[in-house]
Protein backbone atom coordinates (compact mmCIF):
# COMPACT_ATOMS: atom_id res chain seq x y z
CA UNK A 1 0.00 0.00 0.00
CA UNK A 2 1.63 3.43 -1.23
CA UNK A 3 2.49 6.37 1.67
CA UNK A 4 -0.32 8.76 2.17
CA UNK A 5 0.81 12.09 0.28
CA UNK A 6 0.24 15.47 1.84
CA UNK A 7 -2.25 15.75 -1.17
CA UNK A 8 -3.74 12.34 0.11
CA UNK A 9 -4.03 14.01 3.64
CA UNK A 10 -5.93 17.01 2.68
CA UNK A 11 -8.44 15.46 0.95
CA UNK A 12 -9.11 12.99 3.86
CA UNK A 13 -9.56 15.68 6.19
CA UNK A 14 -11.51 17.35 3.47
CA UNK A 15 -13.88 14.46 3.53
CA UNK A 16 -13.78 14.20 7.37
CA UNK A 17 -15.31 17.94 7.73
CA UNK A 18 -17.73 17.33 5.02
CA UNK A 19 -18.52 13.91 6.77
CA UNK A 20 -19.03 15.54 9.67
CA UNK A 21 -21.41 18.14 8.25
CA UNK A 22 -23.73 16.42 6.92
CA UNK A 23 -24.25 14.61 10.27
CA UNK A 24 -27.81 16.26 10.08
CA UNK A 25 -28.64 14.39 6.88
CA UNK A 26 -30.14 10.47 6.95
CA UNK A 27 -29.13 7.88 5.15
CA UNK A 28 -28.44 6.86 2.52
CA UNK A 29 -28.50 10.39 1.57
CA UNK A 30 -25.55 11.33 3.79
CA UNK A 31 -23.70 8.41 1.96
CA UNK A 32 -24.65 9.35 -2.03
CA UNK A 33 -23.71 12.60 -1.20
CA UNK A 34 -20.51 12.03 0.57
CA UNK A 35 -19.60 9.01 -2.67
CA UNK A 36 -20.52 11.34 -5.23
CA UNK A 37 -18.38 14.29 -3.81
CA UNK A 38 -15.29 11.96 -3.33
CA UNK A 39 -16.00 10.52 -6.72
CA UNK A 40 -15.83 14.52 -7.86
CA UNK A 41 -12.30 14.88 -6.16
CA UNK A 42 -11.20 12.18 -7.86
CA UNK A 43 -11.88 13.79 -10.98
CA UNK A 44 -10.39 16.49 -10.32
CA UNK A 45 -7.16 15.33 -8.89
CA UNK A 46 -6.73 13.74 -12.43
CA UNK A 47 -7.22 16.97 -14.52
CA UNK A 48 -4.40 18.66 -11.84
CA UNK A 49 -1.04 18.85 -13.30
CA UNK A 50 0.72 18.46 -10.39
CA UNK A 51 -0.09 16.09 -7.14
CA UNK A 52 0.71 17.99 -4.49
CA UNK A 53 -0.93 20.46 -2.11
CA UNK A 54 -0.26 23.91 -3.96
CA UNK A 55 -2.74 22.54 -6.49
CA UNK A 56 -5.47 20.29 -4.22
CA UNK A 57 -5.80 23.43 -2.18
CA UNK A 58 -7.58 25.31 -4.69
CA UNK A 59 -9.25 22.33 -6.07
CA UNK A 60 -10.55 21.78 -3.14
CA UNK A 61 -12.22 25.10 -2.61
CA UNK A 62 -13.56 24.79 -5.88
CA UNK A 63 -15.41 21.84 -4.35
CA UNK A 64 -16.66 24.31 -1.99
CA UNK A 65 -16.86 24.84 1.77
CA UNK A 66 -18.37 21.52 3.31
CA UNK A 67 -20.90 23.56 5.47
CA UNK A 68 -22.73 24.50 2.11
CA UNK A 69 -22.88 21.58 0.78
CA UNK A 70 -24.12 20.36 3.79
CA UNK A 71 -26.57 23.08 3.89
CA UNK A 72 -27.79 22.46 0.37
CA UNK A 73 -28.43 18.61 1.24
CA UNK A 74 -30.64 19.51 5.11
CA UNK A 75 -32.76 22.24 3.23
CA UNK A 76 -34.29 19.61 1.66
CA UNK A 77 -33.92 17.14 4.53
CA UNK A 78 -37.88 16.40 6.10
CA UNK A 79 -37.92 16.76 9.76
CA UNK A 80 -36.46 13.94 12.22
CA UNK A 81 -39.58 12.58 13.82
CA UNK A 82 -37.45 9.44 15.47
CA UNK A 83 -34.47 11.13 16.20
CA UNK A 84 -35.37 10.86 19.86
CA UNK A 85 -35.53 6.98 18.87
CA UNK A 86 -31.92 7.09 17.24
CA UNK A 87 -30.67 8.58 20.27
CA UNK A 88 -31.94 5.81 22.41
CA UNK A 89 -31.41 2.62 20.17
CA UNK A 90 -27.69 1.57 21.00
CA UNK A 91 -28.58 1.74 24.93
CA UNK A 92 -31.68 -0.07 24.45
CA UNK A 93 -29.90 -2.65 22.78
CA UNK A 94 -27.43 -3.06 25.57
CA UNK A 95 -28.92 -2.93 28.46
CA UNK A 96 -32.77 -2.56 27.43
CA UNK A 97 -33.02 -6.82 28.08
CA UNK A 98 -32.78 -5.94 31.61
CA UNK A 99 -36.16 -4.68 31.73
CA UNK A 100 -38.01 -8.03 31.46
CA UNK A 101 -36.15 -8.10 27.68
CA UNK A 102 -38.70 -5.65 26.49
CA UNK A 103 -36.30 -2.78 26.13
CA UNK A 104 -34.48 -4.74 23.60
CA UNK A 105 -37.15 -5.84 21.62
CA UNK A 106 -38.30 -1.74 21.33
CA UNK A 107 -34.07 -1.18 20.49
CA UNK A 108 -34.93 -3.87 17.93
CA UNK A 109 -37.81 -1.98 16.37
CA UNK A 110 -36.65 1.11 16.09
CA UNK A 111 -32.80 0.43 14.68
CA UNK A 112 -34.86 -1.81 12.15
CA UNK A 113 -37.54 1.28 11.37
CA UNK A 114 -35.19 3.70 11.12
CA UNK A 115 -33.17 5.16 8.00
CA UNK A 116 -30.17 6.33 10.19
CA UNK A 117 -28.54 2.84 9.82
CA UNK A 118 -27.47 0.64 6.50
CA UNK A 119 -28.90 -3.18 6.76
CA UNK A 120 -24.96 -4.21 7.68
CA UNK A 121 -25.70 -1.94 11.10
CA UNK A 122 -29.08 -3.04 11.68
CA UNK A 123 -27.79 -7.31 11.02
CA UNK A 124 -25.15 -6.19 13.67
CA UNK A 125 -26.62 -4.48 15.63
CA UNK A 126 -29.62 -7.71 15.97
CA UNK A 127 -26.96 -10.32 16.85
CA UNK A 128 -24.69 -9.09 18.85
CA UNK A 129 -26.25 -9.94 21.28
CA UNK A 130 -29.54 -11.14 21.30
CA UNK A 131 -31.25 -9.58 25.00
CA UNK A 132 -27.91 -7.10 24.82
CA UNK A 133 -26.03 -7.47 28.39
CA UNK A 134 -28.62 -9.39 29.65
CA UNK A 135 -28.70 -12.19 27.12
CA UNK A 136 -25.59 -12.60 27.55
CA UNK A 137 -25.55 -12.87 31.65
CA UNK A 138 -28.56 -15.69 30.68
CA UNK A 139 -26.25 -17.52 28.83
CA UNK A 140 -23.29 -17.32 30.84
CA UNK A 141 -25.04 -18.71 33.87
CA UNK A 142 -25.82 -21.43 31.97
CA UNK A 143 -22.35 -22.13 31.17
CA UNK A 144 -20.81 -21.52 33.98
CA UNK A 145 -20.70 -25.07 36.03
CA UNK A 146 -21.36 -25.93 39.34
CA UNK A 147 -20.29 -28.96 41.15
CA UNK A 148 -21.36 -30.68 44.12
CA UNK A 149 -20.43 -33.33 45.76
CA UNK A 150 -20.93 -35.83 48.92
CA UNK A 151 -19.85 -39.25 50.03
CA UNK A 152 -19.83 -41.64 52.64
CA UNK A 153 -17.54 -43.22 55.08
CA UNK A 154 -18.44 -46.95 55.73
CA UNK A 155 -16.65 -48.38 58.72
CA UNK A 156 -12.92 -49.45 58.47
CA UNK A 157 -12.49 -48.12 54.70
CA UNK A 158 -11.57 -44.90 53.39
CA UNK A 159 -14.13 -42.35 52.31
CA UNK A 160 -15.74 -42.60 48.83
CA UNK A 161 -16.68 -39.20 47.33
CA UNK A 162 -18.78 -38.88 44.54
CA UNK A 163 -18.87 -35.37 42.05
CA UNK A 164 -21.67 -34.17 39.93
CA UNK A 165 -21.01 -31.31 37.44
CA UNK A 166 -24.13 -29.48 36.41
CA UNK A 167 -24.18 -27.28 33.30
CA UNK A 168 -21.11 -26.40 31.10
CA UNK A 169 -17.56 -26.33 32.42
CA UNK A 170 -14.85 -24.42 30.53
CA UNK A 171 -11.53 -24.40 31.00
CA UNK A 172 -9.74 -20.87 31.60
CA UNK A 173 -8.11 -20.58 29.36
CA UNK A 174 -10.53 -20.66 26.79
CA UNK A 175 -13.11 -19.55 28.94
CA UNK A 176 -11.71 -16.05 30.05
CA UNK A 177 -10.76 -14.79 26.69
CA UNK A 178 -14.54 -16.06 25.32
CA UNK A 179 -15.95 -14.05 28.57
CA UNK A 180 -13.87 -10.98 27.40
CA UNK A 181 -14.93 -11.46 23.72
CA UNK A 182 -18.54 -11.49 24.55
CA UNK A 183 -18.45 -8.20 27.30
CA UNK A 184 -16.77 -6.48 24.76
CA UNK A 185 -18.60 -6.80 21.23
CA UNK A 186 -21.74 -5.11 22.83
CA UNK A 187 -19.95 -2.43 23.64
CA UNK A 188 -18.31 -2.18 20.05
CA UNK A 189 -21.18 -2.57 18.78
CA UNK A 190 -22.89 0.25 20.79
CA UNK A 191 -19.95 2.60 19.62
CA UNK A 192 -20.35 1.88 16.14
CA UNK A 193 -24.16 2.22 15.93
CA UNK A 194 -23.28 5.34 17.76
CA UNK A 195 -21.02 6.96 15.42
CA UNK A 196 -22.92 6.05 12.62
CA UNK A 197 -25.94 8.05 14.06
CA UNK A 198 -23.52 10.75 14.58
CA UNK A 199 -22.71 10.72 11.27
CA UNK A 200 -18.85 10.04 12.29
CA UNK B 1 -37.50 37.40 9.13
CA UNK B 2 -35.02 37.75 6.55
CA UNK B 3 -33.62 41.42 5.77
CA UNK B 4 -31.78 43.06 2.74
CA UNK B 5 -28.44 44.53 3.79
CA UNK B 6 -27.02 47.60 2.17
CA UNK B 7 -24.36 45.61 0.29
CA UNK B 8 -24.34 42.57 1.64
CA UNK B 9 -25.67 40.85 -1.63
CA UNK B 10 -25.08 36.97 -0.38
CA UNK B 11 -28.56 36.70 0.42
CA UNK B 12 -30.52 37.57 -2.85
CA UNK B 13 -27.88 35.75 -5.01
CA UNK B 14 -28.40 32.54 -2.56
CA UNK B 15 -32.13 33.16 -3.10
CA UNK B 16 -31.71 34.13 -6.95
CA UNK B 17 -29.20 31.27 -7.60
CA UNK B 18 -31.47 28.38 -5.47
CA UNK B 19 -34.72 29.44 -8.10
CA UNK B 20 -32.77 29.32 -10.95
CA UNK B 21 -30.30 26.24 -10.48
CA UNK B 22 -32.46 23.38 -10.77
CA UNK B 23 -33.61 24.61 -13.67
CA UNK B 24 -30.49 25.31 -15.54
CA UNK B 25 -29.34 21.62 -14.36
CA UNK B 26 -32.43 20.51 -16.27
CA UNK B 27 -31.64 22.93 -19.56
CA UNK B 28 -28.45 21.32 -19.92
CA UNK B 29 -29.74 18.08 -19.56
CA UNK B 30 -31.98 18.44 -22.44
CA UNK B 31 -29.40 18.56 -24.68
CA UNK B 32 -27.77 15.35 -23.87
CA UNK B 33 -27.24 13.26 -20.74
CA UNK B 34 -24.47 14.25 -18.66
CA UNK B 35 -21.97 12.66 -15.71
CA UNK B 36 -22.07 15.14 -12.03
CA UNK B 37 -18.51 16.33 -12.54
CA UNK B 38 -19.28 17.78 -15.92
CA UNK B 39 -22.47 19.50 -14.71
CA UNK B 40 -20.79 21.10 -11.69
CA UNK B 41 -17.63 22.29 -13.99
CA UNK B 42 -20.20 23.95 -16.67
CA UNK B 43 -22.19 25.53 -14.16
CA UNK B 44 -19.62 26.87 -11.68
CA UNK B 45 -17.97 28.15 -15.27
CA UNK B 46 -20.80 29.77 -16.06
CA UNK B 47 -21.23 32.91 -14.38
CA UNK B 48 -20.83 31.27 -11.06
CA UNK B 49 -24.02 29.90 -10.48
CA UNK B 50 -22.55 27.25 -7.82
CA UNK B 51 -21.43 28.64 -4.65
CA UNK B 52 -19.05 25.43 -5.01
CA UNK B 53 -19.02 22.22 -7.19
CA UNK B 54 -19.55 19.97 -4.44
CA UNK B 55 -22.76 21.90 -3.83
CA UNK B 56 -24.67 20.29 -7.08
CA UNK B 57 -24.45 16.64 -5.66
CA UNK B 58 -27.45 17.39 -3.09
CA UNK B 59 -29.04 19.10 -5.82
CA UNK B 60 -29.00 16.15 -7.96
CA UNK B 61 -30.07 13.82 -5.49
CA UNK B 62 -33.17 15.93 -4.80
CA UNK B 63 -33.63 16.36 -8.48
CA UNK B 64 -33.55 12.61 -9.30
CA UNK B 65 -35.79 12.01 -5.71
CA UNK B 66 -38.83 14.30 -7.71
CA UNK B 67 -38.04 12.24 -10.30
CA UNK B 68 -36.99 14.58 -12.95
CA UNK B 69 -34.14 13.15 -13.82
CA UNK B 70 -32.79 9.30 -13.56
CA UNK B 71 -29.22 7.92 -13.69
CA UNK B 72 -27.35 5.18 -15.07
CA UNK B 73 -23.60 4.21 -14.31
CA UNK B 74 -21.14 3.84 -16.73
CA UNK B 75 -17.36 2.29 -16.73
CA UNK B 76 -14.69 5.89 -17.68
CA UNK B 77 -11.75 5.20 -19.23
CA UNK B 78 -9.82 8.10 -17.24
CA UNK B 79 -11.11 7.55 -14.01
CA UNK B 80 -14.13 5.81 -11.36
CA UNK B 81 -17.57 5.07 -13.07
CA UNK B 82 -19.24 7.83 -13.43
CA UNK B 83 -23.41 8.30 -12.86
CA UNK B 84 -24.65 9.46 -15.90
CA UNK B 85 -27.67 11.76 -15.58
CA UNK B 86 -30.58 12.21 -18.40
CA UNK B 87 -34.04 14.55 -18.27
CA UNK B 88 -37.15 12.40 -17.40
CA UNK B 89 -40.48 13.26 -19.05
CA UNK B 90 -41.73 15.12 -16.09
CA UNK B 91 -38.01 17.20 -16.08
CA UNK B 92 -39.02 18.31 -19.81
CA UNK B 93 -42.52 19.04 -19.14
CA UNK B 94 -41.19 21.17 -15.76
CA UNK B 95 -38.50 22.53 -17.78
CA UNK B 96 -40.95 24.02 -20.32
CA UNK B 97 -42.92 25.87 -17.79
CA UNK B 98 -40.19 27.51 -15.78
CA UNK B 99 -38.57 28.77 -19.68
CA UNK B 100 -41.96 30.12 -19.91
CA UNK B 101 -42.25 31.70 -16.03
CA UNK B 102 -38.67 33.01 -16.49
CA UNK B 103 -39.42 35.00 -19.91
CA UNK B 104 -41.82 36.92 -18.62
CA UNK B 105 -40.26 37.57 -15.15
CA UNK B 106 -37.01 38.40 -17.08
CA UNK B 107 -38.62 40.78 -19.46
CA UNK B 108 -40.08 41.90 -16.37
CA UNK B 109 -37.45 43.07 -14.09
CA UNK B 110 -35.02 44.21 -17.19
CA UNK B 111 -38.46 46.72 -18.21
CA UNK B 112 -38.24 48.31 -14.38
CA UNK B 113 -34.41 48.25 -13.96
CA UNK B 114 -33.81 49.57 -17.52
CA UNK B 115 -36.86 52.12 -17.76
CA UNK B 116 -38.09 52.34 -14.63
Amino acid sequence: MPAKTDADRLIGAYLGELRSELRSVRQPRRRQILEAVTTHIEEARATLNADDEVSIRPMLERVGDPANIAAEAADDEPQRRRQWGDMLVPWLLLLGGFIYFIGWFIGLGLIWASPTWRLRDKIVGTLVWPGGLAGLVYLSSAWVGTTSCGGIAPIGQRPVIHCVTHGFSVPPALGIPLVVLLLVAPFAVVIHLERVRRGL
Amino acid sequence: MQCMVPGDDTMWLTQLRRGALEHCVLALLQRRERYGFELARTLADTGGLLAGEGTIYPLLARLRRNGLVETSWRESVEGPPRRYYRLTELGELTLGGFVQHWKKFRDGVDAILEGG
